[in-house]
């Protein structure tokens, strides 16, 4: 026995019924203030997967290209996130290397490709069996993606190590900064809680 | 705020912790979530004692993450240990006061205030208090948000290591404190993650009938 149209409040669990929304709001819990879920503007989904499908490229020149370079009597270096890994791990230190392996490259792209799997349902209307599974990974995942915390350390790094070398930003800084406001432009479109406030809508 | 208001599971109602999705909660439990499969609960399983538990660990490892060095620099002036505290100095007299400023409220007060403010909700729900549920909620909401940017310390030894390991004039490498950093991190996530915060309303319910 289940009551889609009734939604509990996460936080309070206040039971309540939804006011309808307009196009790019959002639904706010009437006794705490909880965001219940955020709605999307007109063909939002289909905005949404083509964002996705652009973060996408950006986020392989990110990893390919490097994030900072450093240049030294000649000598250059180049930064990038599986770079760092590498070094972290032969340096003796694998179990830095894997966090930032998983905050900073696995989970991000796990994201991204996750997101695209799921929206891809959405725009067909159809309800495959792993969808479910998807989304919830998808909502798992997404608290351990940390590019944006990643690119703050960047400016840090470079701060750091002015006094020592000539560092320069490199192609991928752009295109992780350009990453991230797709991302933040994209993230009313796709939240979790209303792609499954649509579940009923796909067949 | 209108008092009275039903609850979810005042009604009898439980709501999916993943899809949201309400329904009736049966007698057996066990139960699943007729939309998306997951196992129902009124409220998290064992939520107060996993998250004490965790919070816990955390504090006893936020000791060494911050005495511990984090990194050292060998060059030609000898070598150098820092620690977290020690690289908000630099960047302070180096004269780039606002990173510092940033560097010290994510490393520093955003994992103490964290530990100390779920401490406080885990308190205030243990003593089944009904005070200001508004503001303890949004406390969490706050936690929850800023947890993830004291991650910034650990992706700042792993591009400074990434840079300069290789080049003629200083090695750095990675240290205990860092690892211990990371486990603070990820530790106080989790412990948020764990904490249901519908556990701050439900004697607010009972107090207003």
């Amino acid at each position: 026995m289940a009551h889609p149209s009734l939604i509990a409040c996460h936080e309070c669990d206040l039971l309540q019924h939804p006011a309808p929304v307009p196009p790019r709001g959002a639904a706010k819990c009437a006794r705490c203030n909880a965001l219940l879920y955020r709605v999307p503007g007109e063909r939002g989904i289909e905005n949404a997967f083509a964002v996705l499908i652009a973060a996408l490229i950006l986020f392989v020149v990110a990893n390919i290209y490097p994030i900072l370079s450093m240049e030294l009597q000649g000598q250059r270096v180049d930064a990038t996130i599986l770079g760092g890994v590498r070094e972290l791990n032969q340096g003796g230190m694998p179990a830095i290397a894997a966090i930032v392996f998983l905050t900073g490259f696995l989970f991000p792209l796990a994201n991204l490709l996750g997101m695209l799997a799921v929206l891809l349902p959405f725009v067909r209307r159809r309800r495959p069996r792993y969808l479910a599974t998807l989304l919830r990974g998808v909502m798992m995942v997404r608290p351990w993606s940390m590019i944006e915390v990643f690119m703050l350390g960047v400016f840090v790094s470079m701060v750091k190590l002015a006094h020592l070398a000539h560092v320069v930003p490199g192609l991928a800084m752009a295109a992780f900064v350009l990453l991230i406001v797709l991302l933040a432009s994209a993230a009313t479109v796709i939240d979790p809680q209303y792609l499954w406030s649509r579940w009923e809508s796909l067949e | 705020m209108t008092p009275a208001a039903p609850t979810a599971a005042s009604l009898g109602l439980l709501s999916c912790h993943i899809c949201g999705l309400v329904s009736r909660a049966p007698a057996e439990r066990g139960a699943q979530c007729p939309r998306c499969g997951a196992h129902l609960h009124l409220r998290r399983p064992g939520s107060v004692q996993r998250t004490w538990a965790l919070l816990v660990a955390s504090a006893i490892l936020f000791v060494p993450a911050n005495l511990l060095p984090i990194m050292t620099t060998t060059s030609f002036l000898g070598t150098q240990s820092d620690t977290i505290m020690s690289g908000v100095i630099f960047l302070w007299t180096s004269g780039s006061w606002p990173l510092a400023v940033i560097v010290f409220v994510a490393s520093i007060m955003v994992p103490l205030l964290k530990i100390l403010a779920l401490g406080y909700l885990l308190v205030t729900v243990q003593r089944h208090s009904a005070w200001r549920p508004d503001e303890r909620t949004r406390l969490y909401r706050v936690i929850e948000l800023v947890g993830r940017w004291s991650m910034l310390d650990v992706f700042v030894v792993t591009l400074l290591v990434a840079l300069v390991r290789f080049s003629s004039l200083a090695i750095m490498e990675p240290r205990g404190g860092a690892l211990a950093f990371a486990g603070v991190v990820i530790l106080t996530m989790f412990a948020a993650m764990s904490f249901d915060p519908r556990l701050i309303w439900d004697p607010v319910e009972k107090r207003d009938g």
